[in-house]
């Protein structure tokens, strides 16, 4: 048995039962100079795009003060996220929220 | 304290390219402490902060330990530029002995080498941008597997507990980055006393605010150490529970890719 890395359960967070995470906007279109505004700083959410989506990495909690490993939300992280996270599956649990143009 | 079944080996403890932090760390140990560790668990041969010995004495007993039974503790990155020559140890019949030189000798025939402290394990602030002496890690510079104990300092418990074990079953487990599961085997987020608050959405906005430091930039969901439940200082407190963020002191890429290590601007 693998008892090791154990996680703490997943429960639902009190911002994924708020309204502004509910509600269904249209799914952005946004060119890599307006992702780049999304930098989760004064107001801002945290964006970031891997392979053309763009996702959500607000509330995320490995991405505190909008920062990962030297990386920063606002801009299109394929190159480094295949280089650390290859096969991991990650993405499938981050918030979907457009589409680069 | 029971005295191990075992024969006692010598211990030598390195200080390559550092602060000595982790001596200092190790000094501040309590169950067991210092005082066990040369007393009853190994003859502790040589460091270069603690040796009563100087300039050519201490050198004479570090290298009389060759050919023994000994394990290694290194401390510091290893200095690599103008072959070594940023850290000089000490200096063997007049001629200038690097850290890199002492390391590969020593190196070579350890039962065991434990790199304690981040920069011994993958660089750490000796390493950091521009790395003006080129410094690498131990691993790197020895070529041979390194049991890994990172941390800024390292805790004296997991020095004290990884040699204990070493010494009473010969080999601990270790995770995919060799570090020893008994300690860093979680996240600190997952053990974090504060894990309510961010759940509940419920952040400080400043420091020295006793909720969830996540906007500050804490890096404890990205770092596996058993911080929140060991604590420090001979178990008294630890950084979260006074306030201030962790700065991932223990995850690879520190302290570069650990930055920023404070925001006050965050959504
Ligand atoms: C678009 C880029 C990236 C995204 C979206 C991303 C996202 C994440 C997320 C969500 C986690 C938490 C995983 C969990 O809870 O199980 C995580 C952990 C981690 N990430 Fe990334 N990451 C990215 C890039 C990178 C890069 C470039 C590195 C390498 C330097 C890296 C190294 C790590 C490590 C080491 C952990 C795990 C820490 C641990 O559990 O011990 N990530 N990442
Ligand atoms: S203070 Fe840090 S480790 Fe603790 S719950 Fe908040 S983000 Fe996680």
């Amino acid at each position: 048995m693998d008892n090791h890395n154990w996680r703490y359960p997943t429960v639902q967070k009190r911002w994924e039962r708020a309204p502004w995470q509910q509600q269904q906007t249209p799914p952005l279109s946004l060119t890599l100079a307006e992702l780049a505004q999304y930098n989760g700083k004064k107001g801002m959410p945290a964006y970031i795009a891997v392979d053309g989506v763009i996702y959500d990495v607000t509330m995320e909690a490995a991405w505190a003060a909008a920062s990962h490993f030297s990386l920063r939300a606002g801009q299109d992280l394929s190159g480094p996220y295949r280089a650390c996270h290859r096969g991991q599956g990650i993405l499938a649990r981050l918030k979907v929220v457009g589409q680069l143009r | 304290m029971t005295t191990l079944t075992q024969a006692k080996p010598n211990l030598l403890w390195l200080e390559l390219t550092g602060c000595s932090g982790n001596i200092i760390s190790l000094l501040d140990g309590a169950h067991p402490g210092f005082i066990d560790l040369v007393t009853s668990l190994v003859n502790f041969r040589y460091n270069n902060s603690l040796s009563a010995g100087e300039s050519s004495d201490a050198m004479d007993q570090l290298l009389a330990t060759l050919g023994t039974d000994f394990i290694l503790i290194v401390e510091g990155a290893v200095a690599t530029k103008a072959n070594g020559r940023y850290t000089v140890i000490g200096s063997v019949q007049g001629k200038p002995l690097t850290a890199l030189e002492a390391l590969r000798l020593l190196g070579a025939q350890a039962r065991h080498i434990v790199a304690v402290g981040s920069c011994a394990t993958h660089g750490g602030m000796s390493a950091a941008a521009p790395n003006p002496s080129g410094c690498i890690s131990v691993q790197q510079a020895v070529g041979r597997p390194v049991i890994q104990l990172p941390g800024c300092p390292c805790h004296p418990d997991w020095i004290l507990g990884t040699l204990t074990a070493l010494l009473e079953h010969g080999s601990l487990e270790l995770d995919e980055r060799h570090r020893p599961r008994l300690f860093y085997g979680n996240l600190i987020h997952d053990r974090c006393p504060r894990r309510s608050f961010f759940d509940q959405g419920i952040f400080a906005r400043r420091l020295g605010e006793s909720t969830c430091l996540f906007k500050l930039g804490c890096r404890g969901p990205v770092t596996r150490t058993d911080c929140p439940t060991r604590q420090w200082n001979q178990y008294v407190n630890w950084p979260v529970e006074d306030n201030t963020p962790c700065i991932g002191c223990a995850q690879f890429g520190f302290p570069d890719q650990m930055e920023p290590f404070i925001s006050y601007d965050i959504t």
